[in-house]
């Protein structure tokens, strides 16, 4: 099989890997708690993702037998490399309510029916995916990366991913022979669920000290952001016409995936001229927060895209270019003496200190 | 002190640019002091073959300031200690011991010996393992064709001297596997030379701030950057990212493992880490700069 280089477990990565790979309108987001506020900040969440250091701990937890008929998407872990993306993967292919682009459906219906380590093989064998994967290390660099990043980067990092499907919520670890079924569901419960089941990972975990993290499959920002602020408006529309007593503007199509469903019924508006003008202030203000997190949330995707542009850099010629610059310049030796007086300064404090 | 490799050798005295032997028999010791230092020590030895006296030399190294190692000259058993930021201390012997086949043997013994951080690991004891086959560089698990770099676990005197010694044991037995010769001396001298400033540890970004100002600078560099990057305080801002830091480490663990072939930058192979690395990148500046000034124009600036 060709070869998945590590990429960095950072959502600016993984973010773009989706964009990358044809998904739309989904973006990851790390999560620092999983209280009901940050949770609900964030929403709406499309699956769960949690990356530990791997170790064996046994599980005694039966894998759900009828889960194929139940339409999860599950596949064994092939590449220890790849294990972000396909955690990633997963989690997109359980989602029908997702844009996942031509390449993702093709391969989603391609291997339905395979069994686990097929659709595994079938992911690892993805050009497309691999590639876009590479694309976050820089090209054929000068220096050998194999051995000693890898467990610092993600090699040895685990990803569990954890996501409702058909009224179940299941935990799916690539390293297992099937998916865990945890409990029943709908979508506005399961996060809770899932909410616990981690809680209660991270507890076992950190008596052992096992570094983790958690992220969060969610709708892009930018264009849940993009919605309420068009919704709002149109709010602002409709009152601006009610007060001055025009024609009200035709309902807004709800725009983008995710979010309440379109066509819904527009509530009445009131009829007291103080209510609606303090109603229209209101909408006012949401707006302009609304604006300031879009703007946020540009600023933000601008610098993800800068940091991607850095991981692509091989920056090999351009240290050497830059070590040969200042040799001519006379200016290497002053640096190489100060490091090495602090390497000795540290070196003797150490010393010391027997 | 602890004696924790011996090696029977004379000493050779530079004079005029030739090497020139002392003929007296000699002892090469590299020990340990009771604060963890390591001292390279050369003795004279009597007619029983000991020790006599006090060492006529006796140096303290630190890690990562110098490597041991063999002359690659046939026929020579020729061994250099050498200080690649300081030439002026470098210094030669002789091999006086009979059999050439250990050479390399004590060649990565007395490396290890004087780059291992013995007794002053930061990271506890985690005790060496004592591998005729492959010796475990400063605690971590022996790879294949390299070193992990990590700073080294503490180990005793006795545990290191018991492990060199069984490398030196191993030796007298073997059939002369080169393969294992050179694995056991490139682990040596990457241990040596990892032990030293990293090329990060060298282009320290506060300190380069000032030397990345100038346009020529700026434009020089420009041409190995992404298009967005190609500004002065764009360059300023790369050299403390943690994308370049990270390759930088790369590229400095690759040096001291040997596994970087050097010609591919235009420099002459050999020598191990960073500080070799870079004194060959001063050679081939100083080198350019003076066929620059020759009156008959001279190179070219820029050599691909």
């Amino acid at each position: 099989m060709a070869e998945w280089t590590t990429i960095e477990s950072d959502p600016g990565v993984f973010s773009e890997l989706l964009e990358r790979m044809g998904v739309k309108g989904v973006q990851m987001e790390e999560l620092w708690s999983l209280d009901e506020d940050s949770l609900n900040s964030i929403k709406p969440i499309y699956g769960l993702i949690f990356l530990f250091k791997w170790q064996k701990e046994a599980d005694a937890r039966p894998v759900s037998i009828d889960y194929e008929e139940r339409g999860v998407f599950f596949a064994s872990q092939v590449i220890s490399n790849a294990c972000a993306t396909q955690a990633i993967v997963s989690v997109l292919m359980n989602r029908p309510d997702l844009e996942i682009g031509p390449e993702l459906a093709q391969l989603r219906d391609f291997t339905a029916g395979f069994p686990p380590d097929m659709k595994g093989l079938a992911i690892g064998n993805s050009d497309t995916i691999r590639l876009v994967h590479n694309s976050f290390s820089p090209p054929q660099p000068m220096v050998p990366d194999k051995d000693e990043e890898d467990n610092e980067k993600g090699d040895a990092f685990h990803f569990i991913a954890y996501v409702p499907v058909g009224g179940c919520l299941y935990e799916l670890d690539g390293l297992k022979p099937g998916p865990i079924k945890l409990a029943d569901c709908g979508e506005d419960d399961w996060l809770g669920k899932a909410a616990a089941a981690i809680t209660e990972r991270m507890g076992r975990y950190a008596a052992s000290e096992v570094k983790f993290n958690l992220m969060a499959c969610i709708e892009d920002r930018r264009q849940k952001y993009g919605r309420e602020l068009a919704q709002q408006q149109h709010l602002q529309e409709r009152i601006r016409a009610k007060l001055g007593n025009s024609q009200p503007p035709a309902a807004a199509a709800a725009p983008g995936g995710g979010g309440s469903g379109g066509g819904e019924e527009e509530e009445e508006l009131p009829a007291d001229p103080d209510t609606l003008a303090a109603q229209l202030s209101e909408s006012e203000a949401e707006a302009d927060r609304l604006r300031q997190q879009l703007e946020m949330e540009e600023e933000r995707r601008r610098r993800w895209a800068d940091e991607n542009v850095r991981r692509r850099t091989d920056y090999i010629p351009f240290a050497f270019q830059l070590l040969s610059a200042l040799a001519e310049r006379g200016e290497l030796q002053p640096l190489v003496q100060a490091a090495r007086q602090a390497h000795t300064a540290k070196w003797e404090q150490r010393q010391q200190k027997q | 002190m602890d004696v924790i490799v011996e090696f029977r050798a004379g000493r050779m005295a530079l004079v005029e640019n030739r090497l020139v032997a002392d003929p007296r028999k000699g002892l090469l010791r590299v020990c340990q002091d009771e604060v963890g230092l390591s001292h390279f020590c050369w003795y004279e030895r009597d007619a029983a073959g000991a020790a006599a006296g006090e060492a006529e030399q006796d140096i303290v190294i630190i890690p990562g300031e110098c490597t041991f190692s063999k002359i690659a000259r046939p026929g020579s058993r020729v061994f250099e200690l050498r200080f690649p930021e300081e030439k002026q201390r470098n210094l030669f012997f002789w091999a006086q011991e009979v059999a050439a086949e250990d050479d390399d043997e004590y060649v990565a013994a007395i490396n290890l010996a004087l780059n291992m951080d013995v007794d002053g690991g930061e990271d506890g004891g985690e005790g060496m393992q004592a591998d005729a086959g492959a010796p475990a560089a400063a605690g971590a698990p022996a790879q294949p064709g390299g070193v992990a770099p990590s700073p080294a676990a503490a180990i005793t005197s006795s545990q290191l001297a018991a492990a060199l010694g069984s490398i030196l044991a191993g030796s007298a037995g073997q059939q002369g596997d080169a393969g294992t010769h050179q694995q056991q001396m490139q682990q040596a001298a990457a241990a040596a030379a990892s032990r030293g400033p990293s090329l990060a540890d060298v282009l320290n970004p506060e300190l380069l701030a000032p030397l990345l100002q100038s346009p020529d600078m700026v434009q020089r560099l420009a041409p190995y950057l992404p298009e967005q990057h190609r500004t002065a305080a764009a360059i300023r801002e790369i050299v403390s990212t943690p994308q370049f830091r990270h390759q930088l480490g790369l590229f400095s663990n690759a040096l001291s493992t040997g596994q970087l072939d050097t010609s591919q930058f235009g420099l002459p192979a050999g020598g191990f880490g960073v500080l070799d690395f870079l004194s060959s990148i001063q050679a081939q500046a100083d080198q350019q700069k003076q066929q620059r000034q020759q009156p008959d124009g001279g190179a070219a600036d820029m050599q691909e």
